[in-house]
């Protein structure tokens, strides 16, 4: 080992071992030499011999850079012996080179990159008989063969692949080389690379293997008859389908075959080289595994010839061909369906986009074929293979945990572009479409295994959600009722695996989905009413589905809340402990953070929209009556709470009093929704007993801003309240405002926006403003003379959401 | 070769090559990552960096030894000398810049030069900019390859482990390898909550989904 090697092997250690002051040394004694005039030579005397892989790597890198960067200030001479020593050391001269050829991958691809750079430089002007003078060694064996299909894979990286971004020289470049390639030397390359096949494909499949790969990289620019002939499609094909040679091998020949398909042309060439192929030979080696190479290599094949076929059928117009391109299609969809299922399929084949073309070929054949039909069949299969969920995600998309919520993300995202498609193939075939629905749901719905098949129940459901989304009125009583009926047979079902969360969530999005269609029909009544009251709806154990369940059913009792009357004693009666539950001790506000708008009050709301209801009863008295007492008895539970809270004082920790608060607001959350039921007219005129509960509950509510002043989540939840009043009460609440206005102003000096400079001085020694108990009558007075606007509160600004009850205050009394 | 020897462990470390072009934020984005901190070489002239960064795996702890190379020709030093044994790469673009993703392919070409198919992630960085030039659909080469491809935002953490599952994934043959407690992390440095934001966008999406309400009470809760 001498200096430079040594040098060269310091450089390289990113180890840590030599001395810092020792490696800058050795880095610039290699980078001085770099500059020194010879270096070409040095490199390619030291190339030979040297044992070290890295300086194997030094010696043609730097190589590269002198013919890259300074090629032009070369001399004639100095070429002319780079590019002697060059060809000499990819023809493997005298043996010479055994060491370099015999290298790592990474060493014979630098030899390539060099090789690659000169011919930029050199074909076809100085050198143009590089290939020739390459092809006539290829004889030697294995080792130059290798070099050379490193050569022209790299000569498609680096200068021909439109894959790279290329500046206009590079470009003018490669095409002036194209061109000098096919007029020059492209059929003898071919012809190398039949022979080199033929002999190889039992001896040396790796060689073989890059063989094809360079095959596959020019097929794009080549003469397709050179390949697409008698002497190269059964060599190819033979490689796919005699059992025995590696994998590899054999997805190498699918591989070099996919790029004939692919291959840009006219649309009825194309078609007659797609007919010429026989494809469907292969079409019986896809199946089974397909985690094996060969058999993915096979999938990207189908899939780009079915894709091609179907393009052309696209591009020409006449019904004849179109019929070849699609009896092309027929032979192969099967097998594409399959890979389609089964196979992680190369991500550069879009399915949704395929089968969506496909579906709108057959938009215009009416009624479809028995053929069709069974195709449609299978895309609908496809679709529901797609969407369905790994089981592997099962907890953590059950809990959820972050991988679970991301999981559902990436799925509501990817079954998109899938729904989409499934609503195109519901339009060219809607019994089809349904009765497949159907069938999976049928399916899922007798499925005995606790949890083997929560996925395939998810997904299901979701398919005939996803229907549910696109269908209309007319839609629903088609089929012979079959959607209505699938609707009654959902239900009445409870899946083994209803505890998992996806399965409940779905399942309570389709009935709401659904439960639309079939509002006058009475007797789906107590089946939905059991469906959201039990464990598979408010009852259920986990959280998420149970305030989701809420939420829908506060929708549903929207829609249909007076068919619900009936009802409403065994709706609350079956409530009853979530209610309590929601409202009880114990909250934390870390519990009500998480669960975002669904915080649990929708079941208060919807509770209130039914007791709301001015005939809950059918006759007069006895509606009153129950309406009191289903108020009170629920108002009066919480109004005691809010007392109690309120009555052993500050004496707590901040841990206890922060429990208090979120109880509290979750409190005062419910007593809001809950009166969302009840209108000013109920309230105020035909029932004003009912409005006393509410003024009763409003008082206690008050004595909060009392107990917990300087609270702002409780501030702006009794603030909502009093606006909830103002619109259930009316004008009846005005008795009440003095003392909710005196409270929320006494404070609101102190929560004046921190932004206007007023409101940073004390309060007491600002002489222009009003005492808060001054301020509450000046206003009380203009309020009753109704000259309350925006402007005249300018000059004072209290806090925001006591604005805006005023401004509703004045609004519901000019009603 | 040029496998690091330094601190020997006892446990898998693999060598991960980092590329891509100047200022796509290479370095930020292994600095992040604490326990690389303390050990890491600084080596400006020769225009890498050798970061050895820890992870605990539910099979255990794994160490990916990152080179952060220089993207910039200039200081490239040894250049592609540095992906040499490389066992897995990521090539960082800069969403906000879109010649750093035009030049993505030729950093690929480079990199499976010297190390023939190795495992390979493609990283969009700098997702929290808000002018992107890059859209997530417009990223596309990572399919032509089969790469794994990742949005991430070195400043606020965004996304940060998820280049190293996969390719630990990758390089165990297991994909049910997960990490079983976050490394620690530099804290974000931008405001931005990525995965706030997502939320943001998810809600907002679930939000055009739902019937709309008919009242506009609780305008203040």
């Amino acid at each position: 080992m001498d200096d430079l090697e040594r040098a060269i092997l310091i450089s390289f250690d990113e180890s840590g071992k030599f001395d810092p002051v020792l490696k800058s040394q050795a880095i610039s004694y290699c980078q001085q030499l770099k500059e020194t005039p010879l270096i070409y030579s040095i490199c390619l005397e030291r190339l030979p011999f040297t044992e070290f892989d890295q300086v194997r790597f030094w010696c043609l890198q730097t190589l590269h850079e002198v013919i890259r960067l300074r090629y032009s200030t070369l001399n004639p001479d100095e070429k002319s012996f780079i590019r002697e020593s060059v060809i000499l050391m990819v023809t493997d001269d005298m043996n010479k080179w055994v060491r370099v050829l015999e290298s790592p991958a990474f060493i014979k691809n630098k030899v390539a990159q060099v090789f690659v750079t000169l011919i930029y430089f050199e074909y076809p002007s100085v050198w143009s008989n590089v290939f020739m003078d390459f092809l006539a060694h290829l004889n030697k064996g294995a080792r130059v063969i290798d070099i050379f299909c490193r050569v022209l894979n790299g000569l498609d990286d680096e200068l021909i692949s439109l894959d790279y971004p290329r500046n206009t020289e590079e470009t003018a470049a490669a095409g002036v080389i194209k061109d000098a390639m096919r007029q020059q030397c492209v059929s003898q390359i071919v012809r190398a690379w039949y022979d080199i096949i033929t002999l190889y494909r039992n001896s040396d499949q790796e060689l073989c293997i890059s063989v094809m790969d360079s095959m596959r990289r020019y097929i794009s620019w080549i003469d397709i008859g050179l390949i697409a002939n008698d002497a190269f499609v059964p060599l190819l094909f033979e490689l796919i389908l005699v059992d025995g040679p590696p994998e590899q091998l054999r997805g190498a020949a699918a591989s070099c075959v996919l790029a004939i398909v692919s291959k840009r042309m006219e649309p009825q060439s194309k078609l007659s080289l797609l007919r010429s192929l026989q494809i469907n030979r292969v079409c019986g080696l896809v199946a089974g595994d397909c985690d094996s190479e060969l058999v993915l290599k096979l999938a990207s094949l189908l899939t780009g010839y079915a894709c091609e076929a179907l393009d052309c059928s696209k591009r020409l117009d006449s019904e004849e061909v179109n019929q070849v391109s699609m009896e092309l299609l027929d032979e192969i969809l099967p097998s594409v369906f399959y890979v389609m299922k089964s196979c992680e399929l190369d991500s550069a084949f879009n399915i949704v986009q395929f089968l969506s073309g496909y579906v709108a070929t057959m938009k215009s054949l009416s009624p479809l074929k028995e053929k069709q039909v069974r195709h449609i069949s299978e895309i609908l299969e496809v679709i529901r293979v797609q969407i369905c969920y790994e089981p592997e995600y099962r907890d953590s998309l059950n809990i959820p945990d972050k991988i679970g919520r991301e999981e559902e993300d990436r799925m509501v995202e990817f079954r998109k572009d899938l729904f989409v498609l499934l609503r195109s193939v519901g339009r060219v075939a809607p019994e089809v479409t349904q009765s497949f629905i159907g069938n999976s749901l049928g399916t899922a719905v007798t499925s005995p295994s606790e949890d083997k098949n929560v996925e395939e129940i998810e997904a299901a459901v979701s398919l005939f959600y996803a229907l549910g989304e696109s269908i209309s009125d007319e839609g629903m009583k088609s089929g012979n009722g079959l959607l209505k009926e699938l609707l009654r047979m959902l239900l009445s079902t409870r899946f083994p695996c209803h505890s998992n969360r996806l399965v409940a969530l779905v399942y309570l999005e389709t009935v709401t989905r659904y439960m639309k269609f079939v509002q006058d029909d009475n007797d789906f009544i107590p089946l939905m009413l059991t469906a959201f009251l039990d464990e598979r709806g408010i009852h259920h154990p986990n959280l998420n589905v149970s305030r989701r369940a809420s939420y829908l059913f506060m929708r549903l009792v929207k829609l249909m809340k007076a068919k619900l009357v009936p009802y409403i004693e065994t709706i609350l009666q079956s409530l009853q402990d979530t209610v309590a539950q929601l409202t009880n001790l114990g909250w934390t506000l870390k519990d009500m953070k998480g669960s975002g708008s669904e915080d649990g009050s929708h079941i208060f709301e919807a509770i209130g929209l039914l007791i709301g209801m001015e005939d809950v009863s059918v006759t007069e008295d006895v509606a009153a009556k129950k309406q009191f007492e289903y108020l009170s008895s629920l108002l009066n539970p919480l109004c005691q709470q809010v007392e109690i809270l309120l009555l052993d004082g500050n004496a707590h920790s901040p841990q206890e009093s922060s429990a208090k608060i979120a109880t509290i607001q979750q409190i005062i959350m419910a007593m809001n929704a809950l009166s969302k039921g009840f209108s000013q007219h109920l309230v105020t005129v035909s029932r004003p007993a009912i409005g006393d509960l509410f003024k009763k509950t409003l008082d206690i509510l008050l004595q909060i801003l009392v107990a917990f002043p300087k609270i702002d989540v409780l501030r702006n939840k009794v603030t909502s309240f009093i606006h909830r009043m103002v619109e259930v009460l009316g004008e009846s609440v005005f008795p009440c405002l003095p003392k909710a206005l005196e409270q929320l102003l006494a404070e609101s000096e102190e929560h004046a926006p921190a932004n206007n400079e007023a409101a940073s001085q004390p309060t007491t020694t600002t002489p222009h403003r009003d005492t808060p108990a001054r301020l509450t009558t000046k206003r009380r007075s203009l309020y009753e003379q109704g000259r309350l606007t925006s402007t005249t509160q300018n000059t004072e600004t209290p806090a925001r959401p006591f604005y805006e009850c005023l401004r509703t205050t004045s609004r519901s009394q000019r009603l | 070769m040029a496998l690091p020897n330094q601190q020997t462990v006892d446990y898998p470390s693999f060598k991960l090559v980092i590329v891509g072009d100047g200022g796509t934020g290479k370095t930020t984005f292994v600095k992040r990552h604490l326990t690389g901190e303390f050990e890491k070489k600084y080596e400006p002239t020769i225009g890498v960096e050798v970061h050895p960064l820890d992870f605990f795996t539910n099979c255990g702890k794994i160490r990916f030894y990152c080179w952060d190379t220089a993207g910039q020709e200039k200081f490239g030093g040894l250049r592609d000398g540095y992906y040499i044994h490389g066992q897995c790469a990521i090539i960082m673009f800069d969403v906000t810049a879109r010649l750093t993703y035009k030049n993505v392919p030729t950093w690929h070409r480079d990199l499976c030069r010297v190390c023939e198919n190795i495992p390979i992630v493609l990283c969009g960085n700098k997702v929290d900019v808000k002018n992107r030039q890059v859209k997530a659909k417009q990223v596309t080469f990572h399919r032509k390859k089969n790469l794994q491809y990742y949005e991430i935002s070195a400043k606020s953490n965004y996304n940060f482990e998820k280049p190293f599952l996969y390719l630990a994934r990758k390089l165990a043959g297991d994909q049910t390898i997960h990490f079983v407690e976050s490394p620690a992390l530099a804290p974000p440095e931008v405001t931005i909550d990525m995965a706030a934001q997502q939320q943001h966008e998810q809600e907002l999406e679930q939000a055009i989904n739902q019937p709309l309400p008919d009242d506009d009470d609780d305008a203040f809760d």
